[in-house]
């Protein structure tokens, strides 16, 4: 069953700024180090092809993914590895930008899948806050 | 002063204790919390103060696994590193005369800048009783409520902040709701400078609208000692104190949520 992990936090940053950096994987991957292993592959019409990875300390999660971005929303789908899915979306909040993170993901299998997607569902909600705190402060504090 | 170039004041930190008490804490650290601690090859070769996230109640085990690892790692005849706590602590019968051998000293800026003039080094929990008290699904978030005077007394010591950043107290037990309206009700803000006294869930006592000493779960704790941070360089001689609190408190969240993304399994790896 596919499970869905969204985070969300405010940014102190016009949406126009915000909303430029998130949708340049060159710019955002170089500032996330949690997706510690991040590599460009090559572009074409449909859009980038990257491999993206988050590093659990015992396996990696990701694979290689296709890119499409359009001012303000990034976002891929798996092509290789393992089954995932996001979306990095900014919309206007308080004179700032809101910034949300959205990830779907899911493992093959039965009950086992199930239980791990479940422990799945925390590892990745700490990571897409890690990645949240890193864009907010770098766009608040070192552009 | 007398003859080791100690302040009288200080004089209550006792080495030989601390040696004495290394392998037992070193053991729980281990054994029960699986402690990590890491980046002490950040700090400066300087008096520092360390400011951290405070977490687990009224037990607050990360404070003794960054104590542990700070006395091997700079040994405990190395700078001396004292923790300014809260006033109940280091006057409380017992707990206070131990708490002040291993350089707890009461959380007053005249202590602090005697620890900096004699070369120590000093760590301060800025959030208080407040945010070792804040309710558990907070536990990966900064919480200072605004108190700004640490910054101050970096500033005015011209002395960097180490920022450092610890998880896993917090699995210790189990902080329900907020608690600062019960305080404010009870007046214990006013009276004993207490500001949060929140439903915990914990060993032995099971569920209490106040929290006491308990034994801590046996949660994994990971300590991280982040990059100093020179408030005069960043913020030059007059801060923009606001701006200031906003950086430091956003760098250690930063830290703090990175840290927490190394968690697989909430308290056990």
């Amino acid at each position: 069953m596919p499970q869905t992990v969204s985070v969300s936090c405010h940014i102190r940053r016009a949406v126009e700024e915000t909303g430029s950096f998130i949708s340049d994987p060159h710019k955002l991957f170089a500032h996330l180090s949690n997706f510690s292993r991040c590599r460009f592959i090559e572009a074409d019409d449909d859009g980038e092809l990257w491999d993206v990875y988050m590093d659990s300390g015992t396996i990696y999660l990701g694979g290689r993914v296709l890119i499409k971005s359009v001012p303000g929303c990034l976002s891929w789908r798996s092509v290789r590895g393992t089954r995932n899915s996001f979306v990095a979306s900014v919309e206007e909040e308080d004179g700032g930008s809101r910034l949300t993170l959205s990830l779907t993901f899911s493992a093959s299998g039965l009950a086992i899948a199930r239980i791990s997607e479940l422990i799945g569902r925390g590892f990745v909600a700490r990571n897409l806050e890690a990645a949240a705190q890193e864009i907010r402060h770098h766009l608040e504090f070192e552009v | 002063m007398d003859d080791s170039g100690i302040p009288a004041e200080l004089r209550e930190r006792d080495p030989e204790f601390i040696r004495a008490v290394l392998p037992a804490l070193w053991l729980t650290s281990t054994v029960w919390f699986r402690a990590e601690v890491d980046g002490f090859e950040n700090v400066p070769d300087e008096p520092v103060l360390f400011v951290g996230n405070h977490s687990g109640g009224g037990a607050t085990p990360d404070t003794f696994v960054l104590l542990l690892a700070y006395n091997t790692f700079f040994t405990v005849e190395g700078r001396p590193l004292y923790a300014l706590a809260h006033d109940t602590i280091t006057a409380a019968p017992l707990l206070g005369t131990l708490t002040r051998k291993l350089g707890v000293v009461p959380a007053d800026n005249s202590f602090a800048e005697t620890i900096f003039a004699s070369g120590g080094s000093a760590l301060v929990y800025p959030g208080g009783d407040v945010e070792a008290l804040r309710p558990w699904r907070q536990r990966h978030k900064i919480v200072f409520s605004g108190r700004q005077g640490f910054l101050r007394l970096a500033h005015h010591s011209n002395v960097k902040i180490v920022p450092v950043v610890a998880t896993g107290g917090h699995d210790t037990l189990l902080v329900l709701n907020d608690g600062r309206r019960t305080a404010q009700l009870l007046r214990l803000d006013k009276f004993a400078r207490v500001k949060s006294l929140p439903f915990t869930l914990s060993i032995p006592w099971g569920l209490l609208p106040v929290p006491l000493p308990h034994v801590p779960l046996p949660a994994k704790i990971r300590v991280q000692v982040l990059e100093p941070i020179d408030l005069r360089a960043r913020f030059g001689k007059d801060p923009d104190w606001d701006r200031a609190y906003d950086y430091v408190t956003s760098a250690m969240q930063v830290g703090l949520s990175k840290l927490a993304s190394r968690t697989i399994v909430p308290m056990i790896r």
